[in-house]
């Protein structure tokens, strides 16, 4: 075997060397934390006593981060956090100072916040942070418990210590145990009785508790009625003592009365002729009142078994159906006006090769999100070019004519309708008053939109195609650009820029549904 | 009164004329470092010396010290029970300071002294004195190849000894003491950053400039035959370990 050659020894030796140095220094890194595309965050805290940079941040024991900075800020602690690129943490997130192992490591925990609150973007702070108990404070609150304690013991040490407390105790627990003793032997030598006597009782209970069972309603109204009688009572007695006292004096009418005996007898005779005439009342009046009753117990019945309007009204199925028919139908209109939607538009274009202007004032009509009409007016100053080749054949001379019509300052109409699929949405109808199909894309939420128009389509000439792109950088403001008529020849073709704004309009929503509504 | 002047004159005359050789030596083995001829074969022949043939040596010392360091700290940390943390300070102690001083002392005893032993026996034969004459400077041939050769295989070998040491250290902590392994690897990898590694490293390219300039100024120097050559090589030896230790504290005061 040949020898290796000196500089194949020396370039084995340094790549190894090299090698062991690249796999001590992957090592050492440690996978804890990628630095990567990592993020800031601050948290504010009143002691950041024992807390180091590069110290761990974690979450729920797992590394994501580090203290990458710790600086004072109004007399507080202000930590920079750096959290790896990955870990989203939101609003109500609360960082906390921990100890970790026995030499009492600090770190910073994090917990997280609910995961419905938004989100923390980078360089925000965690409002929430809770400082690391002081060893020292813990100290003296556990002093101060303790001194608490001392007085209870003191107290009770005075109360109860020295020959005195002990006498008391003693007598205390003598006491005791004289009452229990007694206590047993009464029990003892009752024992018979007593069980006798409480059979009785709980007989006798549920007894009471069945009749109270059974009469429940008439016991609450007996006794509501006996309380309302027992005050009325009161008030009568109260009256009626007054009143015995003044007859027994002979004063007023009734004592003079009550002492006189012809009067008396006139009263026995007027009471007699009362008693026959009430009998008589009594007949006739009970009977009217009777019939009455009978009949309004007709009435009801009739309109519980269904009979008549009301009773129809109120027994059918049908008009429980009906009604919630037309309850369904109305709230199914009252959210078609809901998602009703109506804009006003206006927007112009500069035709640079045209050296003119066009402006459109629309109203789209949206009914449904996916659906809308468009209708509207424009004013079109370049117009359209008609060229019409005529040849008359005069005296066997042919001469070829060629007119240019150039229709001028146009008012023209617009009517689309509109079907939205996704981002795409197709048009078809009126454009510039000649009949067109059109289709748009719409980008990052409607607010760009890439519209190319079809219409114009003359059988002699190129359709009219028009490239349009609408950018809305804020709501109702629009900034067109595009190209119009691009295949219709140099002279046809013309780019523009523009600007419009629209309006959401609620009056004509309103208008248009026929009903008002409470404005939202 | 005289002789007393000159004892205290003549050694410090002496040490002020070895302080500026040794620069001038130094100066002019950088200068030839960006000067053609470039003796790349020379440069090899060192490398491999200084490098690959100290390998056993340093390895055997790194293991060594790593498991002895092991077994040290061990029964220091066993006392509050803080057995994990063995693997962290043995490989700090090792990164930062036991790699690069154990093995510049070793490559001092041993590759420094066979420079001044090589250089002075050239220098008693005339050798250097031919090259002169062949119009080939001695120090663009002899020296700058063995200071660069120095300079770049030292902290080779520092790497090595740092990871035989602790792959011996390990060995003791995890195998024979019983620590538990994950500990013993999370502590290590957790607690020593790259930073030791390297300033370590940085330390030890010093080294290797120290002990190879020393080896080659006391053998370029040497006067006096084969006891003149023997001197010059025990020199080298004590010289170089005072200054690798000595700068050691600097380097690590300037540095951490």
């Amino acid at each position: 075997m040949k020898r290796l050659s000196l500089e194949a020894k020396v370039g084995f030796f340094i790549l190894v060397a090299i090698a062991l140095l690249g796999y001590m220094a992957t090592r050492v890194q440690g996978p804890g934390f990628a630095r990567k595309g990592a993020y800031t965050l601050t948290a504010y805290f009143d002691s950041a006593t024992g807390l180091a940079k590069n110290v761990p941040v974690e979450i729920a024991g797992v590394q994501v981060g580090i203290v990458r900075d710790i600086s004072l800020d109004n007399g507080r602690a202000r930590v920079t956090l750096e959290i790896s690129e990955g870990v989203r943490l939101t609003k109500n997130s609360e960082a906390l100072i921990r100890t970790k192992g026995i030499l009492g490591d600090k770190y910073v925990e994090i917990m997280p916040g609910l995961p419905g609150a938004p989100p923390l973007s980078p360089g925000d702070r965690i409002v929430q942070s809770t400082s690391p108990t002081d060893v020292d404070e813990l100290m003296a609150e556990l002093g101060r418990i303790a001194g608490d304690v001392r007085k209870v013991t003191r107290s009770l040490a005075e109360a109860l210590g020295g020959e005195d407390g002990a006498r008391n105790l003693a007598d205390i627990l003598q006491n005791l145990r004289d009452v229990s003793m007694a206590l047993n032997e009464t029990v003892q030598a009752n024992q018979k009785q007593a069980g006798q006597a409480i059979e009785n009782i709980a007989a006798f209970s549920a007894t009471l508790r069945e009749l109270g069972e059974e009469n429940r309603q008439d016991l609450r109204k007996l006794v509501a009625a006996a309380s309302d009688a027992s005050r009325s009572l009161e008030i009568t007695l109260a009256q009626l003592s007054e009143i015995s006292q003044k007859v027994n004096q002979g004063e007023g009418a009734l004592g003079q009365l009550v002492n006189d005996p012809a009067t008396a007898r006139r009263i026995t005779e007027t009471l007699a002729s009362l008693e026959s005439l009430s009998a008589k009342l009594e007949g006739e009046t009970v009977e009217s009142l009777n019939s009455t009753l009978a009949s309004w117990k007709d009435i009801s019945n009739r309109i519980n078994r269904g009979e008549g309007t009301l009773g129809r009204l109120i027994h059918d199925d049908e008009t429980i159906n009906q009604v919630n028919s037309a309850l369904a139908n109305v709230n199914e209109y009252l959210g078609k006006i809901e998602s009703f939607r109506t804009y006003i538009s206006y927007s112009g274009e500069y035709l640079f090769d045209k050296d003119d202007a066009r402006n459109y004032i629309s109203l789209r009509i949206q009914p449904k999100e996916d659906k809308y009409y468009l209708l509207g007016v424009v004013d079109d100053p370049p117009g359209k070019e008609t060229v019409t080749h005529i040849t008359t054949v005069t005296n066997g001379v042919t001469t070829n004519q060629t007119v240019t019509e150039l229709e001028e300052d146009q008012i023209k109409i617009t009517a689309q309708i509109a079907k939205r699929y996704g981002p795409v949405a197709l048009r078809g109808g009126v454009f510039l008053s000649t009949g067109g199909v059109a289709v748009d894309y719409f980008l990052f939420d409607d607010q760009v939109t890439f519209s190319l128009e079809a219409f114009d389509f003359d059988p002699e000439e190129a359709p009219h195609l028009k490239f349009r792109a609408d950018w809305s950088p804020i709501r109702h403001l629009h900034l067109l650009g595009g190209v119009d008529d691009f295949v219709g020849g140099d002279d046809r073709r013309s780019y523009f820029v523009g600007a419009g704004i629209s309006f959401y309009d609620e009056d004509i929503k309103t208008l248009i549904s026929g009903a008002p509504l409470p404005s939202p | 009164m005289t002789t007393f002047f000159e004892m205290l004159g003549r050694p410090t005359l002496a040490l002020l004329e070895g302080f500026g050789r040794i620069t001038v030596l130094f100066l002019s083995a950088v200068s030839w470092l960006f000067r053609p001829p470039f003796r790349l074969r020379l440069l090899f022949k060192q490398m491999e010396f200084v490098g690959v043939r100290s390998f056993w040596v340093v390895a055997v010392t790194g293991a060594f010290t790593g498991m002895v360091l092991s077994l040290q700290t061990y029964y220091g940390f066993r006392t509050f029970s803080a057995e994990s943390l063995v693997g962290a300070t043995m490989a700090l102690a090792i990164t930062r300071e036991l790699g690069p001083v154990i093995t510049a002392l070793v490559v001092a005893g041993r590759a420094g002294s066979a420079i001044a032993a090589e250089i002075g026996t050239m220098r008693v034969s005339e050798q250097i004195d031919a090259l002169s004459a062949m119009a080939v400077d001695p120090v663009q041939y002899l020296v700058t190849p063995r200071i660069l050769a120095g300079v770049i295989m030292v902290p080779m070998l520092v790497v090595m000894a740092d990871f035989v040491g602790i792959a011996g250290g390990t060995f003791v902590g995890v195998g024979l003491l019983d620590i538990n392994a994950g500990l013993f690897m999370d502590k290590m990898t957790t607690i020593v950053e790259l930073d030791d590694i390297f300033n370590g490293l940085i330390k030890s390219a010093v080294f290797g400039l120290i002990l190879t300039l020393v080896g080659c100024y006391k053998g370029f120097y040497t006067t006096g035959g084969a006891e003149g050559v023997g001197r010059a090589t025990t020199e080298s030896v004590v010289v170089s370990s005072l200054c690798i230790l000595v700068s050691d504290y600097f380097l690590t005061a300037a540095m951490f």
